[in-house]
């Protein structure tokens, strides 16, 4: 905009409306958070650019222990809508979204989905302080080598990320009753949606499948 | 400019994953409170290091945790954000002596400043208190932040982690701090020699400017622009070699025009580097008003 007074400043005025009115509406930025902060848009979603597993591909089976020594296999959930969650007791925003996930599963057991959080690769210890803080709220699969963490981790998602395992930390899925991925999502700190409004929003859509 | 819209939407469909489009996206806004780019950096004095003991240079403050996998990611890069002009300062947030220091010896480089902020405060004095509201701990708003604080104790830029457009190797942060620390490198004075306008370029230690015949292509010549109200000026002669340190100057001769105090103004484009990188090719633009005798010499 080096140009001077006239008629010509306010076409480009315009244009520059125009322009601003194309990028917002293109790009969805920026999201304009509601009053609880809770984003207008989901996390990053994992595509099929990012290679697999994304949404609309099986997910991965595990075969995994819980905090009460318990087996978990995802197969064995087959018929039932699953809730995966990959968390750690460090992170920040696993915590913060700890709480909701809590209230998730207590409000969702009834229609039958089933919440099942994965710890990504932490020790004992840490493990540890991640179950305490809602010792009975959903079963925390231990991962102790992040390898069940990376089979879920697209090879071309966050490809900054040194350490692969930790790629899908606070991620988020929902598994259909077929064992098909539905909703997938990576961090995204700027928008990040504590509530799980949108996690649940796919949900009911898939519980709602019958 | 349908063009340009059609462009726009192929980038932000969803064709090119989000963090190859690194940027200021995490960037603290005035609503979220706190310290914010035009305020003064909150000071601490971890680890015997005292941030305002740094005023002079560049800051870049970057908030860390061993356990943070993007933080982690970031290390190995953090020091080449630093220069002759640039200190950082590397804050680990709340982990203890013995999680820490084995972590700093091993990955973070050399020219960054480690220091330990083992409560928090440190951080807790850069947490906007209006962002991410879920966090009970809000020392942790400003884990993986990044600031540049200029030489009066500023701040400049403020980052918040942006995870969907995840920049390990700070590109975002290389533009906007070449773009200040670039006006620093060169100072530019204007002044009269006979008729002649001599723009005279102070160029800071530890940098040099690629001369108006660089040795290669690629690189960014200095050139300058200068024109006078009311006087005709000649092209501009440049000194030899294929760089210049410390000082150089432009001689732009006069040509014809009346005699007087005329206005003056000066744009000179150029590219700084040190011995290891260079900065973002820049400008300086300088107005000011210079006597000419009017006559050919």
């Amino acid at each position: 905009m080096l140009g001077g007074a006239g008629s010509g400043t306010v076409a480009r005025m315009k244009a520059n409306a125009i322009f601003a009115l194309a990028l917002a509406l293109a790009c969805g930025h920026p999201a304009t958070p509601s009053a609880d902060q809770t984003p207008a848009e989901p996390s990053v979603v994992v595509t099929n650019e990012m290679g697999s597993p994304h949404i609309g591909d099986a997910a991965p089976d595990f075969d995994l222990v819980d905090q009460t020594g318990a087996h978990v296999k995802l197969a064995d959930m087959r018929g039932s809508v699953v809730v995966l969650a990959f968390v750690t007791s460090y992170c920040p925003f696993s915590k913060a979204a700890q709480p909701s996930l809590a209230e998730l599963a207590k409000a969702y057991a009834a229609r039958g989905v089933k919440v099942v959080a994965v710890n990504v690769k932490e020790a004992d210890a840490e493990y540890r302080e991640y179950v305490s803080r809602m010792p009975q709220a959903f079963p925390v699969l231990r991962d102790p080598n992040g390898e069940v963490s990376t089979s879920f981790t697209p090879s071309k998602a966050q490809p900054g990320v040194v350490d692969r395992t930790q790629v899908v930390v606070t991620s988020n899925l929902v598994i259909d009753k077929k064992g098909k991925i539905r909703f997938f999502t990576l961090l995204d700190t700027q928008h990040f949606d504590a509530k799980l409004v949108h996690l649940k929003r796919s949900l009911d859509r898939v519980i709602e499948e019958g | 400019m349908r063009a340009l819209v059609f462009a726009l939407l192929c980038a932000c469909s969803g064709a090119v994953p989000t963090w190859e489009q690194p940027g200021l996206g995490g960037a603290v806004r005035p609503e979220m409170g706190g310290p914010q780019p035009g305020t003064m950096a909150p000071d601490f004095d971890l680890d015997g290091t005292k941030l305002s003991s740094l005023r002079g240079s560049w800051v870049v403050v970057h908030f860390t945790a061993t356990w943070c996998p993007y933080c982690d990611s970031e290390v190995a890069h953090l020091g080449d954000l630093a220069g002759p002009t640039v200190k950082v300062v590397l804050v680990d947030e709340k982990e203890t002596e013995a999680v820490w220091r084995p972590y700093a010896d091993k990955h973070v480089p050399k020219n960054v400043i480690a220091v330990r902020d083992g409560d928090g405060k440190a951080a807790l004095a850069y947490a906007p208190p209006h962002a991410q509201m879920s966090f009970a701990d809000r020392s942790q708003v400003v884990l993986d932040s990044t600031l540049v604080i200029d030489p009066e104790g500023v701040i400049r830029l403020f980052l918040l982690p942006d995870s969907a457009h995840f920049d390990p190797t700070f590109k975002a942060v290389h533009r906007e701090l070449d773009r200040f620390v670039a006006n620093d490198v060169v100072r530019v004075s204007l002044s009269t020699a006979g008729n002649a306008v001599i723009a005279k370029l102070d160029i800071a230690p530890g940098y040099h400017l690629q001369s108006h015949t660089p040795s290669e292509p690629q690189f960014i010549p200095t050139r300058a622009t200068v024109s006078a109200d009311d006087v005709e000026l000649d092209e501009p002669h440049y000194a030899p070699g294929a760089t210049y340190a410390n000082a150089t100057t432009v001689t732009v001769p006069w040509k014809r025009g009346a005699a007087g105090t005329h206005r003056v103004a000066a744009t000179i484009a150029f590219q700084a580097c040190t011995a290891t990188r260079c900065l973002f090719p820049t400008q300086r633009h300088i107005e000011t008003t210079l006597s000419f005798r009017g006559e050919t010499p």
